[in-house]
């Protein structure tokens, strides 16, 4: 993340505000730094579901983070402050995949790394599973799983609860739930070691 | 996985461990679980499938993530810059830097309003949808006293019912394929305001709509700061809602709309 493209995304996320500068961090600042260090492995994890590189990742979560400090600036509400970012990095990863999709027309690293590892992953009860295969196989399972479902296993992983993921992905309760099971059966069915 | 009818599907043995599970229902789950070692077996085998995906999902993540002092450092600049600009001229700038010509504005105001009196007009009759049926779900509570409920800790998190139960629910209201974007399952009477998970208490309510679940929420939690203040008694809370929730909700809130926080959350859209 070179500093001249950084300042040119922050006059693209916010073109129409004046400039003046301050003397040191404030309170908010600290905060939403202090978020930014709970928040920022889970969001970038949870990015990496869409397919983008750790450099995007990296991108669409500073982005995240300005968007709240202006979310909280502005005095909207504080209620649920994660779940609020789950939602906004969704969102904004989903714009940066299809800006990449149509600027460069191509497959994107994890979908590439997810094909090659289900070619590898044909399992064979003969064969004594390492603990290296075992995870290879078990994330072709979930690199093979409908994007909602996989979607829904990532968030709960991170920790969020039913509710939390149906709000960020906009979907009801009923089907967070159903799609978990899914997910967990399929993983379920991948068999024993 | 195959479930008898008698024995708890996955989706509920999962509802169970995440604690997602209505209190009834869990009690009941429990009494089955102690008594069949399938759903036992069913369990922990969910159970070992969370364990493995949470281990490679982390293992295979957490190496490829470079340090967060660079990316922390970026952001307190960042956020540094940001801090320094003022936000009250956005709008001004805004439509300063917008030349529409007055032609082009007048013929898009037109289109606008055609269009919204054509979605109006199609509009299907909605608010039909937004009260329960009485006759199917008159609202069902528990024998509770007001010491009762309030003594005990409200719910942080929603509960979901047995999934046989809302699929029953559904079926009533004649729903047999429910499209998750507009309903979700509700308790008439919330069980923080003493109602039961009978499927009389349970009604599909439109998950988008201006007076939805969201609002009812709001208006369950004040009516239980009223019970448990002594302002109002469980009975009359319990009444009003069943009654008709959003004539609870305009009397308590004394507001002919639902007011913006209890709408904020879900409507908020920052990052356009």
């Amino acid at each position: 993340m070179e500093g001249p493209r950084a300042d040119s995304s922050v006059e693209q996320l916010f073109p129409y505000v004046d400039v003046e500068r301050s003397t040191g961090p404030s309170a908010l600042e600290a905060e939403v730094t202090g978020l930014f260090d709970d928040l920022r492995g889970p969001v970038l994890r949870y990015l990496s579901s869409f397919g983008l590189s750790v450099h995007d990742g990296e991108e669409v979560t500073q982005e995240v983070f300005l968007s709240l400090f202006i979310h909280l600036r502005a005095g909207k509400p504080r209620s649920n402050i994660r779940g609020w970012v789950f939602r906004v990095a969704h969102n904004l990863g989903l714009k940066r995949r299809e800006t990449i999709q149509r600027a460069y027309r191509m497959v994107s690293p994890s979908d590439t790394r997810a094909m090659e590892l289900q070619l590898d992953a044909a399992p064979d009860p003969e064969e004594h599973i390492s603990s290296e295969q075992w995870r290879e196989r078990l994330l072709a399972i979930v690199q093979a799983l409908p994007e909602q479902d996989r979607r829904c296993l990532y968030l709960r992983a991170e920790g969020l609860r039913y509710r939390e993921i149906a709000d960020v992905l906009g979907i009801s309760l009923g089907s967070v739930a159903i799609s978990l099971a899914r997910s967990l059966a399929r993983l379920g069915n991948a068999g024993g070691r | 996985m195959n479930d008898g009818n008698s024995h708890v599907s996955d989706q509920d043995l999962l509802s169970l461990v995440d604690g997602e599970l209505s209190r009834s229902h869990v009690a009941e789950v429990h009494r089955h679980l102690e008594a069949c070692w399938n759903c036992r077996a069913r369990m922990q085998q969910i159970e070992g499938s969370i364990a493995d995906f949470v281990r490679a999902y982390r293992d295979n993540l957490d190496p490829q993530l470079p340090p967060a002092h660079v990316s922390r450092a970026m952001l307190k600049a960042r956020l540094s810059e940001l801090a320094a600009r003022q936000p009250q001229s956005v709008w001004r700038r805004a439509v300063q830097s917008v030349a529409i010509p007055r032609r082009v504005a007048y013929l898009s105001g037109a289109i606008a309003v055609m269009l919204i009196t054509l979605i109006v007009w199609q509009s299907p009759r909605s608010t039909l949808a937004l009260s329960p049926d009485p006759q199917l779900t008159p609202g069902a509570a528990l024998p509770l006293t007001e010491a009762d409920l309030c003594s005990r800790e409200p719910a942080s998190e929603s509960r979901l019912v047995l999934a046989s139960v809302g699929k029953r629910v559904f079926e009533e209201y004649g729903i047999r394929n429910p499209q998750p974007r507009r309903y979700e399952l509700d308790y008439l009477i919330d069980p923080d305001l003493g109602g039961s998970d009978d499927t009389r208490n349970l009604w599909p309510q439109p998950y988008s709509a201006t007076w939805n679940a969201r609002v009812k929420d709001a208006l369950e939690n004040h009516l239980r700061e009223l019970v448990c203040a002594g302002a109002i008694s469980l009975a009359q809370a319990q009444q009003d809602i069943s009654m008709d929730w959003i004539s609870a909700y305009k009397k308590y809130f004394q507001t002919d709309q639902p007011i913006e926080d209890h709408l904020a959350f879900v409507k908020d859209q920052p990052w356009q």
